[in-house]
């Protein structure tokens, strides 16, 4: 266990956990939080041991309820603040992570809550949780991805209800619209979480990352250019297959 | 009767074309009336959202007596206005919609149908092929796999399997039609309309571009929106736990 102050982190078994710990402020994202998540995600990036992440919120009430108004949105000059989001760039960290990451959501899933376990890439839900963008009856939108990865995981339409009417969904819902792939009790969703970190922490780990790369990066080309992505991460993954015996021999 | 009418309600603008018409030359008029109706939306700072209604099959006596491509011209212009829209644009669908209908719907942001009724892209059946946007628009909204049996095979969906897609968004009785879009538009009206509008260009955006890219583009949108009255309002009223009064600036 690492000494960060708004998150929690930890390794083990090939499986890194990530859990954001504000649990007295329903985990809201700050300053801190931000710039605590950046070293992590940076650091797991470069950790060939780890093979699949898992992202948590502690306790009992909220995976993240969004941006800390305190933090945020009483900002520098618009100029100023856009370069510091550049340079503490965690967005860009998620959009890079080589190893599959796996959200555990719960409870309240809002605004940058929603926007990371947006990044996730598989996300499973606690029956309890409920999910919402309320950015625009703030007078702001996201501005960690949500309005990218919605639509691309949720189609135009729902992205667009959500988004524009700010309708909160239940999870339930969020299951029917494919926001998340599985719906447990919440007693049961760390074990839920942990067996699918498993499974994925036991396949060839160049494999999983060849192939979340593929299928990542192969969504935003033209299918002749993700065929071909798809040839040279397999051949890439093949060799590395090959070459511990080579190695040996 | 007129062909259509258009009234301000609040910050909405009513569009209803009346219809279906049969007499000569009434796909012209229609066409041109609904282009020179949001000829100036987005330049009209009392308008923040938009309500397109029609019966669903307005248009398809008109399209069936004229097959030429020269003669349908302006009325294949239509969804690119409507489209070109920055404002939240939802359409009231009157009963079953069809070929040019379901275009001009699918360039709208969300769609309400009414109970009972049914969607089809079948144009081929006429021996011609969407024109208007329909073998773009519909696969964006429900996926490639759905688009092209209805397209092809001339599947016609009934209202449940529509709203389950999110070809439609709500369902509503048929006098209930209006009601539930202006509601969904004063819901749209109660945030703050710039945001709203960011909020489209971002989501729509995103499946034009690379998540690269998008993202940069909802970053800079994001950064924006700092120079927004409404954004001070919006997180001010919020930390005052009172309605926000988004004036548009």
């Amino acid at each position: 266990m690492s000494s960060f102050e708004t998150v929690m982190y930890e390794k083990s078994e090939g499986i890194a956990r990530i859990t954001l710990h504000r649990p007295e402020a329903h985990n809201m994202y700050n300053v801190r939080m931000r710039d605590e998540l950046h070293e992590i995600l940076g650091a797991v990036a470069l950790d060939e041991d780890i093979r699949a992440v898992i992202l948590r919120g502690s306790g009992d009430k909220a995976f993240c309820a969004g941006s800390d108004l305190d933090d945020f949105l009483t900002a520098p000059a618009a100029v100023r603040a856009r370069q510091i989001r550049v340079n503490r760039d965690v967005v860009e960290r998620l959009r890079t992570l080589p190893q599959p990451l796996i959200g555990a959501l719960h409870g309240l899933v809002f605004g940058m809550g929603m926007e990371l376990a947006l990044f996730c890439d598989i996300r499973i839900a606690a029956d309890n949780a409920i999910f919402g963008m309320p950015e625009v009856g703030l007078g702001i939108i996201p501005g960690a991805g949500g309005t990218q990865n919605l639509p691309r995981i949720i189609g135009l339409s729902r992205a667009l209800d959500m988004l524009l009417t700010t309708r909160r969904m239940d999870a339930q819902e969020a299951l029917a619209a494919g926001l998340v792939s599985q719906v447990v009790p919440a007693g049961e969703l760390l074990t839920a979480a942990e067996s699918i970190a498993k499974k994925i922490a036991s396949f060839q780990p160049i494999a999983v990352r060849n192939a979340k790369q593929a299928i990542r990066q192969g969504i935003d080309m033209t299918l002749e250019q993700g065929l071909e992505l798809e040839r040279a991460m397999a051949e890439l993954t093949n060799r590395a297959n090959r070459a511990p015996h080579v190695a040996g021999s | 009767m007129d062909l259509l009418t258009c009234r301000k309600l609040g910050r909405c603008l009513l569009v209803r074309v009346h219809g279906p018409a049969r007499e000569n030359g009434w796909l012209e008029r229609a066409a041109d009336e609904l282009a020179s109706a949001f000829e100036d939306v987005n330049l009209d700072e009392e308008v923040w959202t938009v309500v397109l209604s029609y019966p669903g099959d307005a248009f398809r006596q008109a399209y069936a007596q004229r097959q030429s491509f020269g003669e349908l011209r302006h009325l294949f212009m239509l969804p690119e206005v409507v489209g070109r829209i920055r404002k939240p644009v939802i359409a009231a669908l009157h009963g079953n919609t069809d070929g040019f209908g379901m275009e001009l719907a699918l360039a709208c942001d969300l769609r309400i149908g009414t109970e009972g009724a049914s969607y089809g892209m079948a144009q081929l059946e006429h021996g011609c092929m969407p024109m208007a946007g329909g073998t773009q628009r519909l696969a964006r909204v429900i996926g490639t796999g759905m688009a092209l049996e209805m397209i092809l095979a001339g599947r016609r969906l009934d209202d449940r399997t529509a709203l389950d897609i999110r070809l439609i968004d709500r369902i509503a009785a048929p006098d209930q039609l209006l009601d539930t879009a202006l509601t969904m538009a004063r819901g749209i009206a109660c945030c703050a309309p710039l945001a709203a509008n960011c909020c489209k260009e971002a989501v729509h955006g995103a499946l034009d571009h690379t998540l690269d890219r998008g993202l940069r583009m909802e970053m800079d949108l994001y950064f924006l929106l700092f120079s927004s009255r409404d954004r001070f309002e919006g997180i001010t009223a919020f930390r005052e736990r009172r309605p926000p009064r988004f004036e548009g600036v």
